[in-house]
């Protein structure tokens, strides 16, 4: 396979967030919560690459911390690859220029993510989800996120360098000849 | 056309993907098949790397933990020393206290562990997910250790082992939602089912003949019984409704688990299994319309 690849670039950043998240950030907790990294990159990828690339990867990074969970296999998957969708239509829609709309945008979308899960999983039957306990969960997630976005974006970019980002989430795709 | 075929192709993609996870999440659901042994492959090759970087980054780690619960720290430091000055009064009654407990566990056959044998384990991890109270041991069926054995510390009963793969075990423990346990009070004859309700909160008591009184300081047991998950007699929490009068109205009770959770290191598990360890329902002194007191526990 080609090493300039974006895939691969992909590929290997996705392997080190992951790592980062499963391993490095394990036992590193905010009030006893967990960051979400993982999803936090699928957002980034969506916002600065387009919200196809961004689902992708969203998606298998989503679906490898599932392997780690005990809820139902699929569903931080689920819920990444639409939340960073979103994003990545946000982005498109606002356009590029806007400083804070990285972080900010991956605030809010991780927020939604964190949200979106608990409801999806109350729908699949797991108990205790919706509380006072979620928007702290969101919050916390969410602000992590934000601080990771900036240099998880400068990855992103890097990955993608040279691919171009279609102004529309519809034409996000393809490489520049 | 083709800027219609072009915006139509990540919807398309989106489609596919948000497919793909309900076709997994419904394979999952279903129980069986390749997905809880890809899941138990997978955390055992990843272990490792865990354990390393675990110990690795401890020290930072632990940092940022007393950075970001600085507060809870001091709150901790100020709560020892009150209890530390609250021991040394209670070391004076402490014999008696002994010789009671001893009367009482002979009284209601506390034999806690008993010859029940049992694989100690290092707590590895906290949860994986912020939406499940769980904790993460390096004992898994190498050792012995099956899904569903209970799982104690030094002073009860922590919860059961909901996932095992050959080197680590994800213990549920006793404050999820999901959990529940019959449990009898000592030496009371009230038998009911305690129910997990959140990290930091006490267990929901639901007697099964709500008209039966509690006193206050009652310490609840596991029942056992036919199929319980849980042998009888393991401790699990301490009565924390106000006391009224001789007793506590049966709607209002609570139980304040006796072992900390927050703070596991170590812990016991059981190599029991209703299977193994059958048991014959203990005669309740009064009836219980609810049924068996026989533990339950809902599957995450």
């Amino acid at each position: 396979m080609n090493p300039q690849s974006p895939w691969l670039r992909g590929a290997v950043i996705v392997a080190v967030v992951f790592v980062c998240q499963e391993a490095v950030f394990r036992g590193l907790r905010i009030d006893g919560i967990r960051t979400d990294l993982l999803l936090g990159l699928g957002v980034v990828t969506a916002i600065v690459a387009g919200a196809e690339r961004g689902a992708a990867v969203a998606f298998i990074a989503a679906l490898l911390g599932d392997l780690f969970v005990n809820t139902p296999f699929g569903l931080s998957a689920l819920v990444a690859c639409v939340v960073a969708f979103l994003a990545g239509s946000v982005q498109a829609g606002i356009g590029a220029g806007h400083r804070w709309s990285v972080p900010t945008l991956t605030a809010l979308a991780s927020a939604l993510g964190v949200v979106l899960w608990a409801l999806l999983g109350t729908v699949l039957g797991l108990p205790g989800l919706l509380g006072p306990r979620l928007l702290v969960v969101a919050v916390v997630v969410a602000s992590v996120n934000a601080l990771v976005s900036v240099p998880l974006a400068v990855l992103m970019r890097w990955v993608f360098a040279g691919v171009s980002v279609a102004p529309s989430a519809g034409a996000s795709r393809g490489y520049v000849a | 056309m083709a800027v219609s075929r072009r915006s139509a192709r990540p919807r398309f993609l989106i489609v596919i993907l948000v497919l793909a996870s309900m076709t997994l999440i419904t394979l999952d659901l279903r129980g069986g098949g390749a997905i809880p042994k890809v899941r138990g492959k997978v955390r055992d090759l990843f272990a490792p790397v865990q354990s390393a970087a675990g110990d690795a980054t401890r020290p930072v780690t632990g940092f940022f933990q007393g950075v970001f619960q600085y507060d809870q720290l001091r709150h901790d430091n100020a709560r020892l020393r009150a209890e530390n000055a609250s021991l040394r009064a209670q070391q004076i009654q402490a014999q008696y206290l002994q010789q009671e407990n001893k009367d009482l566990t002979d009284q209601l056959k506390l034999d806690f562990v008993g010859d029940i044998p049992t694989v100690a384990a290092r707590v590895i991890g906290g949860a994986e997910s912020n939406f499940e109270l769980t904790i993460v041991i390096d004992r898994g069926t190498a050792a012995g250790v099956l899904k569903g054995m209970p799982v104690v510390a030094s002073s009860g009963l922590v919860g059961r082992v909901l996932e095992v793969s050959a080197r680590q075990s994800t213990v549920l423990l006793l404050t999820d939602p999901s959990a529940s346990v019959g449990i009898q009070f000592a030496p009371q004859p009230a038998v009911g089912v305690a129910t997990g309700q959140g990290s930091g909160r006490a267990l929901e008591v639901t007697l099964y003949d709500p008209s039966q009184e509690v006193p206050g300081a009652s310490v609840a047991v596991t029942s056992g019984g036919a199929g319980s998950p849980y042998p009888r007699g393991v401790p699990v929490g301490r009565l924390t409704a106000p006391a009224k009068g001789p007793g506590v109205q049966a709607k209002s009770l609570t139980l304040d688990p006796v072992v900390d959770l927050g703070r596991l290191s170590y812990v016991d598990v059981l190599i029991w299994t209703p299977q193994t360890h059958p048991v014959t329902t203990p005669a309740p002194a009064t009836s219980t319309p609810g049924g068996s007191p026989s533990t339950t526990a809902v599957r995450r």
